[in-house]
């Protein structure tokens, strides 16, 4: 979930993450519609999670609770890159120190793997081009504040739009895969 | 009172420098000029014939010298734009050979400019002029044609000068290259609230 600007800091809620004094939390909650859930329903099916440590802290204190509106979230595998974190009672978690270790659970065998949040381990990805597609949901407002999808990690890349969709209130959902370099022209040329 | 409309080509993150061509714009040691080209399909050129339809421009100074130095002799391909009033905000440049060419000096210019009658003003490129735009709350639509790419560098649409603002989704299209072209409409202030709750 990002705004225009890009903006993806706590769209679910004031409480979510209020870092570096975050006012906007939960500008992601006036725009849901039928249409908005149904798309986000069919993303949520299971499958192994890569998360930062922030947001696994946020989602290990609400969703073992809560795993009736998402099934299988307890039993799928959630990946944790973390320098200090090392254990969680949450079943199925498993934490990685390193980069390497994200390349090495990258090409072992498995379901494809769903980032969620995880803003800096993001940066992380995107800078080491180990994004293979980019779910968006483009929401119709600025924020002038908070954490950014694309920051110090963006690298040039060309993506192919696969999927997209928009919402009655405004909502565009967008999926992209990497699909190589960056072609340049002239327009008119 | 004269809508203020901001037309970007933009990447998915945000970088609008020099879409069109590697000679626009290479400010900042910037190498992906050209970066829109690719993506140019008969569904966007359709949409760009139909944004450019002549209305007055409000540009900064160094868009400004940029489509001077190529539009008076490429009319054809922008009917009107000769015609059509340039209002330009700069603190230095006060004259131009490009006929209609209208010089603004402060934020206050620009403000009487939108309070006057005429059609509505359409800003083309001018990154920094739209930084002041957003951050005074004077831009009333915003149609982006959003490009399937990152670049990591070059200058961004929203950048400074944002601030927190609401809009209304009121035209979307995807063009068979994956463009995804989003006309947007200021509406209010940023509501929030809690998802599920």
């Amino acid at each position: 979930m990002i705004s225009l600007d890009g903006v993806l800091q706590a769209p679910g809620g004031p409480e979510e993450d209020t870092a570096e004094g975050f006012q906007y939390g939960g500008w992601s909650a006036p725009y849901g519609d039928e249409v908005g859930l149904k798309a986000t329903k069919k993303k949520m099916k299971p499958a192994d999670l890569l998360l930062g440590r922030k947001t696994f802290g946020i989602w290990a204190s609400f969703w073992p609770e809560h795993a009736d509106l998402w099934p299988g979230i307890n039993d799928v595998t959630k990946y944790v890159l973390s320098e200090t974190m090392e254990e969680s009672d949450w079943k199925n978690s498993v934490f990685l120190e390193s980069l390497a270790d994200i390349k090495k659970l990258k090409n072992s065998e498995g379901s494809d793997i769903q980032v969620w949040g995880s803003s800096k381990l993001v940066q992380l990805l995107l800078k080491n081009d180990l994004v293979d597609e980019l779910w968006l949901k483009i929401f119709p407002l600025l924020l002038g504040q908070g954490k950014k999808l694309f920051d110090n990690g963006t690298i040039p890349a060309a993506f192919t739009l696969t999927e997209s969709l928009v919402t009655p209130t405004g909502v565009i959902f967008a999926n992209y895969k990497r699909a190589g370099k960056v072609k340049k022209g002239t327009i008119g040329a | 009172m004269r809508k203020i409309i901001v037309l970007s080509f933009i990447t998915l993150d945000g970088v609008v420098q020099a879409p069109g061509g590697p000679e626009e714009d290479t400010l900042g040691g910037f190498k992906y000029g050209g970066w829109s080209a690719p993506y140019f399909d008969d569904v966007v050129d359709k949409v760009m014939e139909k944004q450019m339809k002549p209305a007055d421009l409000l540009l900064g100074r160094k868009t400004f010298e940029i489509f001077a130095s190529y539009w008076p002799e490429h009319a054809d391909f922008w009917p009107g734009i000769n015609d059509v009033t340039k209002y330009v905000m700069s603190r230095t440049m006060q004259k131009s050979d490009w006929k209609n060419s209208v010089f603004l000096k402060s934020l206050a210019d620009i403000e009487k400019l939108k309070e006057s009658k005429g059609s509505d003003i359409q800003v083309h490129g001018s990154g920094e002029l739209i930084q002041l735009l957003l951050k005074n709350d004077l831009v009333d639509e915003l149609w982006l044609k959003i490009h399937p790419l990152t670049l990591g560098q070059g200058k961004k649409l929203f950048d400074k000068g944002t601030i927190p603002a609401a809009f209304a989704l009121t035209e979307s299209l995807v063009s068979p290259t994956g463009v995804i072209v989003a006309n947007y409409k200021r509406a209010g202030k940023v509501k929030t609230g809690t998802i599920g709750a």
